[in-house]
């Protein structure tokens, strides 16, 4: 399986939805476009499968100093 | 001994019905307990939906607050991770409401606002291959995301990341259900464009899970 880039194609419909002024109208065309377009079911499934990875992805730590930060901030003082 | 809050051992209220007591009781450990232990996802999240460093610190710390000050109408029906995402994400809609109105309008096209946060992160591309996201790719996510202008972050990041539904969405932002449908199409476009060379290998990778 291959993930193209948008293409030709795709680059103009997203052209066109920038000047688009009725959203459902706008809406309908992209539904029909991706249903349609092997290139966006591709890139479309590809990018589900990416954030679905991302939100099961693992949170970094807060940086040490913005974490000093919040903590003077909301708890003031050391606590007792 | 006293010492500073980072350096506080927190352990003392791993369990939450615990760190509610605390916070009930205004102890100021609990706060520092509450603030560690949830912080970093509030923080990304808070990134994620505004788009710039200081105003995501700046909504972390207005919500932590106001966590504080309402911890006791917390009734306990979600987990109190759900509660604090929740006080985050108003939190953060306020925040971004409050920005348009003494700024420019929220634009749809793509600018270059997010050159400095772009910055900030690595720029090496990472190896997309593999079922775990690295913490590269993470953050070339992020990055793409961040490069988002703010309308269309924002859909994404409400029904996309955080799996609101159509309806809420568009509620949030005060939009159609179709418009905000079509942010979330042109959000989609323009991540396609920024990520293209990892969804190919994402595409890959899952064939040959599949396979």
């Amino acid at each position: 399986m291959t993930v193209a880039p948008p293409d030709p194609h795709c680059r103009e419909l997203a052209a066109l939805l920038v000047a688009a002024t009725d959203d459902e109208q706008a809406e309908a065309l992209l539904r029909a476009h991706v249903a349609t377009c092997h290139a966006c079911t591709s890139a479309e499934n590809a990018l589900a499968s990416l954030v679905r990875r991302y939100r099961e992805a693992e949170q970094p730590p807060l940086a040490a100093s913005l974490e000093q930060r919040l903590l003077a901030q909301l708890c003031g003082s050391p606590p007792r | 001994m006293v010492g500073k809050p980072w350096e506080t051992d927190i352990s003392v209220y791993d369990d939450e019905g615990a760190l509610l007591a605390g916070l009930r009781r205004r102890d100021r450990l609990a706060c520092t307990c509450l603030l560690k232990r949830y912080a970093p996802a509030l923080y990304r999240l808070a990134l994620r939906l505004t788009g710039e460093p200081d105003d995501a610190e700046d909504v972390l710390q207005e919500s932590f607050i106001r966590a504080c000050d309402h911890i006791a109408e917390f009734e306990g029906r979600s987990g109190l991770a759900t509660w604090l995402h929740r006080i985050v994400l108003n939190t953060a809609l306020m925040h971004l409401r409050r920005r348009k109105d003494r700024q420019v309008p929220l634009d749809e096209s793509v600018d270059d606002d997010h050159s400095s946060l772009a910055e900030t992160l690595p720029s090496d591309l990472p190896d997309p291959g593999g079922a775990a996201l690295t913490s590269e790719l993470r953050e070339t996510v992020e990055r793409a995301l961040l490069a988002l202008p703010d309308t269309l972050r924002l859909a994404f990041v409400l029904r996309d990341l955080e799996g609101l539904s159509t309806r809420e969405a568009a509620a949030a932002l005060g939009i159609g259900e179709s418009a905000l449908k079509v942010r979330l199409h042109r959000a989609h476009l323009a991540l396609r464009a920024a990520l293209a060379p990892y969804l190919q290998e994402v595409a890959i990778t899952d064939a040959g899970r599949h396979s």
